[in-house]
């Protein structure tokens, strides 16, 4: 009976050493080579003398073999000749009988190929040239052959291999007879030894060899000798004695077994009788109390002394009967006419969550939007661009400063920091750059944003990074602005126009803005200060970069303008200072901005598409996540592209879909109830967690989700030349690494299809592109695009 | 040395069980044993008896005779294991990689298991113990299919085997032999636990014990004999040899064996004995895991659909199944 594992080794190991073997064969030394040389003929001589032909080779091998000894390579290569199986009987005859011959020739003649195995154990010890035992493990077919030493092995190097050596050796008390020769019990196999993969395939074909070999053995031979046992994997069980008589290790014991009754009857009786009654111990333990027979079980409900309720969450709970009763008497009941934000409120089981912390005060914002225009000023945002150290910040902190939105005493704050940091100049952009960065190294980073009003009107400046390596932010500072003012140095002309002053352009053209004011600032500095001609020749050539770049004339104006001294700023010079001539012919920066302002009036012919948008349902790309204050740990900003939002309604932000309630809303840095499209708000959002927002994420109203793609037509102006390639996509805040993935068509100006699938877009073309985005974007239609590859702007356009 | 510094400890020396005094009139009998050589005891195996645990199983020998009247001290110890099985479960992030399921297996007595108290802390036997459990349970698990997974068999042995009758008093030492019955059960109790789990395995594992008896040292005339499933307290001081065995039925297969004690040529005849226990216990294993299996399915559907359901529900129930049928056609004559 075999209950131990196998221990196998890997085949490859065992002919390691032959090959090793073989190749130092081939190699003869000088020597040996005089040695076949003087051999072979002496050799071939003697052969001939009994008539038998042999090669050179087969004698060299011979000789090799027997280390030069003439008589025993002619003896092998004799019976090499000689037919085999009478040479074989011969050899068996010679010897005497041992038990090991016994059982090979009944194993020959009686078993042929059956499965059962032998196996030499004591071939360890002298396994030299004596006997080999050559196991095929494929059917279980067992070979046996017997050579008498003198006569040397059939070539077979007396290798057994190593898991056979202990194979069926029993741990202890090896009977007597065993030292040679021990029979294999058929061994159950396993199909799948412990759920290997590998072992699993070749098990498996055993099996089945094994499988048909048995079935054939058991119609073919069933009335062969004692030793025919059908070696079915499965068959031999238990306590039963695999052999039969004739086995020298069973024998004992199997005779010792005989009076015993049959062991699987016995079990098949005892099965019913072993299983017990559990004590009431173990009853009260396992709590599933067996039939009424028993007495009844302890449970630990009876333990605890409590009653089972069917269902103890049917009823509503505690805290919601306290909070309907509540409601109720706050008159909720009577909410006004069916308004926007009870449609908004799609999801009731998350309305009713949030609903204790935030309620909504249901109002009808577009109307209240329109009684409350009509009382306001009109307000703007603009975006100031330009390129990097032009003065923008500088020009923005005067503006603040004498508009009086900043106070005095902080610019003299200010100025002494920027003095102990010896940049003095730098003391009024400290106004927009809050960073300690942006103020070490004098350079905006990140657009800052500011409020301030006038008597007139309510501006939002957004000072964007001048800087190359900032045009994403910049980007996404232009996108939130109605209109733009370009700063630029008059000194340094020729920097801008080949640096960011004609990118910049460029990109608030693309993000839509349409009124730019030019302040060309720094005149102060200029040989001679305040020359009328530099500012003219400045506006001469700046003008037709802005014409190109589809800025139509009257949007244009130009200011002259100092930003560090303040001169035309808010102030308008004295009349007696050189810059005496702007007066007369141009405005102030403030003035200048107050007038380009989309005035009510100009905003008739398109008032009907404004109250469209209105309508529409919540669209806000994510500025800004920060942390508001203690109260609003979570709080996001941005511009409202279309839709209105107020406290209390429920929104979904995306890519990430999860939705969120508006606890608070600030505009323009006062709390307000509400919001509309186009102004700059901040949300306080509760009900969600900080990794859901990122800035670029869209916030629109939950129950018209912005559709996430990862690809998306766009209709482009193309700046410089396009192939389809990985581009930067920019979706105002946001930009994400895209791939252009075709070229649909060029288009002329009205739309019209010009080419299909062009090969190439070439600057200056009007052109349909499909790109993609390896993970889902936010996309709402119509939005605009900029496309930006190695750090330029190839082109631009809107969402399709 | 271990010490549990949070609880007022017993006194290191171990404590003396306490002797009770009988009614004056009451004589003590020892138990005998009265089944035959080849006959186990009765026992209960349920499993799925601790909704926290992934698995769990409950085994227990009841005592096979009513206690006689007037006696506090029950005069026969009934075995009582439960098993929990956590896992399988990631392994901690500072853990090394494994690729295969790293098993480990726990036992402890209850303080109060035996009538000599044990301590807190788990001493040396209940560590032996648990190490030759888990060599056990090594060879059933399929290790390969968790890899970076962790499982931790925890046996509690809330009744253990007595060593010697409880009248006998400290003076007479027992042999130890309480301890193997305790191992056969813990590698049942593992066994059903894992099932209950839903740990793939090979098979289903099954303990036995068997011992030698030397009749003669008492007077009888038999000599030495071999029994199965032996009680200690029954056999006053006579046990030689004792041997348990974590046997694979449907296998044919040992992953663990213990012997102790001198057996001298009966060895072989041990493990067999050893062996039959262990298949006898197979029974009522493969029972309990089939009630176990069904329990869950739920009792409310008949029971062809319930043969159905238990095929398709879970991977290793069908396995279960596989294995518990698979024995019967072997087993006939």
């Amino acid at each position: 009976m075999q209950r131990v594992k196998n221990v196998d080794y890997d085949e490859d190991e065992l002919y390691d050493d032959d090959d090793e073997y073989g190749e130092e064969a081939e190699t003869y030394s000088q020597e040996d080579r005089g040695n076949f040389a003087a051999l072979t003929p002496v050799v071939r001589a003697e052969l001939e003398e009994v008539g038998l032909q042999a090669s050179d080779k087969e004698i060299q091998d011979a000789l090799w073999n027997y280390y030069w000894d003439v008589a025993k390579a002619v003896t092998y290569l004799k019976n090499n000749r000689t037919p085999k199986p009478q040479q074989q009987t011969l050899k068996k005859q010679e010897r005497p009988k041992s038990k090991f011959d016994e059982a090979a020739e009944r194993s020959a003649k009686g078993l042929g190929e059956s499965g059962l195995s032998f196996r030499i154990l004591s071939c360890l010890a002298w396994c030299g040239r004596c006997w080999s035992v050559q196991d095929e493990e494929v059917g279980h077919v067992v070979k046996i052959i017997v050579e008498s030493p003198s006569d040397g092995s059939e070539g077979t190097p007396c290798m057994l291999p190593p898991r056979d050596w202990f194979r069926d050796v029993p741990w202890t008390l090896p009977p007597e007879t065993q030292g040679h020769l021990v029979p294999a019990a058929p061994v159950y196999r396993p199909r799948l030894l412990g759920g290997s993969s590998k072992l699993a395939k070749p098990t498996e074909e055993r099996g089945k060899k094994l499988a048909t070999a048995g079935v054939e053995e058991s119609s073919a031979d069933g009335a062969s000798s004692s030793l025919d046992h059908p070696t079915k994997p499965k068959e031999p069980k238990e306590n039963e004695a695999p052999l039969t008589v004739g086995e020298p290790r069973n024998s004992q014991r199997s005779e010792k077994r005989e009076p015993k009754p049959p062991p699987s009857s016995g079990l098949e009786e005892e099965k019913p009788d072993l299983r017990a009654q559990p004590t009431a111990f173990a009853r009260t333990l396992s709590a599933r109390p067996t039939p009424d027979t028993l007495p009844a079980a302890m449970s630990f409900l009876n333990l605890l002394a409590s009653e089972r309720s069917e269902d103890p969450f049917k009823g509503p709970s505690p805290d919601g009967t306290v909070t309907k009763a509540q409601n109720r008497s706050k008159g909720m009941t009577k909410r006004p006419l069916a308004n926007k934000t009870q449609a908004l409120k799609l999801d009731p089981t998350s309305t009713q969550a949030t609903q204790p912390k935030v309620r909504s005060k249901g109002l009808d914002v577009p109307r209240l939007w329109a009684e409350e225009r009509a009382r306001r000023k009109p307000s703007a945002a603009f975006v100031v661009i330009g390129h990097v150290d032009h003065g923008k910040s500088t020009l923005m902190g005067r503006l603040l400063l004498d508009v009086g939105a900043v106070s005095q005493r902080d610019i003299d704050k200010y100025q002494k920091q920027a003095s102990e940091m010896g940049k003095a100049s730098f003391a009024l952009a400290w106004v927009m750059d809050t960073s300690a960065e942006e103020r070490e190294r004098g350079v905006t980073f990140d657009f800052a944003q500011h409020h301030f009003s006038t008597p007139k009107a309510d501006f939002t400046i957004l000072d964007a990074p001048g800087h190359r390596d900032f045009v994403p932010n910049m980007i996404g500072g232009a996108s939130m602005a109605d209109m733009a003012v370009l700063v630029v140095d008059a000194n340094q002309l020729d920097s801008g126009m080949k640096g960011q002053t004609r990118e910049h352009i460029l990109l608030a053209k693309a993000v839509g803005l349409k009124k730019v004011v030019v302040a060309i600032n720094k005149l102060d500095a200029a040989t001679p200060p305040w020359s009328q001609q530099l500012f003219e020749s400045v506006q001469t050539d700046i003008k037709p970069l802005l014409a190109t770049s589809g800025f139509a004339d009257e949007d244009i104006k130009f200011i002259p303008c100092s930003g560090l001294a303040g001169t035309n700023v808010v102030n308008p010079p004295k009349p007696s200072s050189p810059a005496a001539w702007i007066p007369k012919s141009h405005f102030t920066l403030l003035q200048a901005l107050e007038r380009s302002i989309p005035t009510p009036a100009k905003l008739t012919t398109t008032a009907a598409a404004a109250h469209e948008l209105l309508k529409q349902p919540l669209r806000m790309q994510i500025i800004d996540v920060f942390r508001g204050s203690i109260t609003n740990p979570l709080s996001i900003a941005g511009r409202i592209a279309s839709g209105t939002v107020q406290i209390g309604d429920l929104v979904m932000i995306q890519p990430s879909g999860e939705k969120a309630a508006v606890k608070a809303l600030d505009v323009s840095d006062e709390p307000r109830d509400y919001a509309v499209v186009g102004q700059i708000c901040t949300l306080h959002l509760s009900d969600i967690e900080a990794q859901h927002l990122r800035s670029g994420d869209v916030v629109c109203a939950s129950q018209h989700p912005v559709r996430v793609a990862k690809s998306c037509t766009v209709l482009i102006e193309v700046l410089e030349a396009l192939l389809p390639q990985p581009v930067d996509v920019h979706f105002g805040r946001l930009h994400v690494p895209g791939r252009i993935s075709q070229l649909v068509e060029t288009v002329d100006g009205k739309g019209e299809q010009l080419k299909r699938r062009p090969k190439v877009l070439k600057a200056g073309q009007r052109a349909r592109v499909r790109v993609g985005f390896e993970e889902g974007v936010p996309l709402v239609v119509g939005e605009r695009v900029v496309l930006r590859s190695a750090g330029v702007t190839a082109a631009y356009g809107r969402m399709e | 040395m271990q010490m549990d510094r949070r609880r007022l400890n017993a006194p290191p020396g171990g404590t003396t069980p306490p002797v009770f005094a009988a009614p004056p009139d009451t004589k003590l009998h020892r138990p005998t044993r009265t089944r035959k050589p080849d006959e186990h005891r009765k026992l209960f195996l349920r499993t799925g008896i601790v909704p926290s645990a992934s698995g769990s199983a409950y085994y227990e020998i009841p005592p096979q005779e009513p206690q006689p009247t007037g006696l506090l001290v029950p005069q026969r110890s009934s075995l009582k294991i439960t098993c929990t099985v956590h896992g399988p479960r990631p392994l901690p992030r500072n853990a090394a990689f494994s690729p295969n399921l790293l098993l480990s297996a726990h036992v402890k007595f209850a303080p109060f298991a035996t009538q000599n108290r044990r301590g807190y802390v788990r001493d040396a036997s209940e560590r032996d113990l648990g190490a030759h459990l888990e060599t056990a349970l090594r060879g059933v698990v399929i290790g390969e299919r968790f890899p970076k997974s962790g499982c931790e068999v925890v046996l509690t042995i809330l009744e253990g085997e007595e060593d010697r009758w409880e009248a006998d008093g400290a003076e007479v030492k027992g042999g130890g032999w309480g301890i193997m019955t305790v191992l056969a059960g813990c590698i049942t109790a593992a066994s059903a636990a894992l099932v209950d789990a839903g740990i793939d395995c090979v098979d289903l594992i099954s303990g036995g014990v068997a011992a030698v008896k030397d009749a003669g040292r008492h007077g009888g005339q038999e000599g030495r004999a071999v029994v199965l499933d032996p009680a200690p307290s029954e056999h006053d001081g006579e046990i030689m040899a004792a041997c348990v065995v974590g046997y694979l039925q449907s296998r044919d297969e040992v992953t663990e064996m213990w012997m102790k004690g001198d057996a001298g040529a009966q060895v072989q005849t041990l493990i067999d004995e050893a062996v039959k226990a262990a298949s006898l216990v197979r029974a009522v294993l493969a029972e309990a895991v089939k009630d176990g299996v069904q329990a869950k399915i739920g009792e409310g559907e008949d029971d062809a659909a319930m043969t159905g359901s238990a095929k398709e529900g879970k991977g290793k129930s069908k396995e279960t199944r596989n294995r518990t049928d698979a024995p019967i056609p072997l087993l006939a004559p």
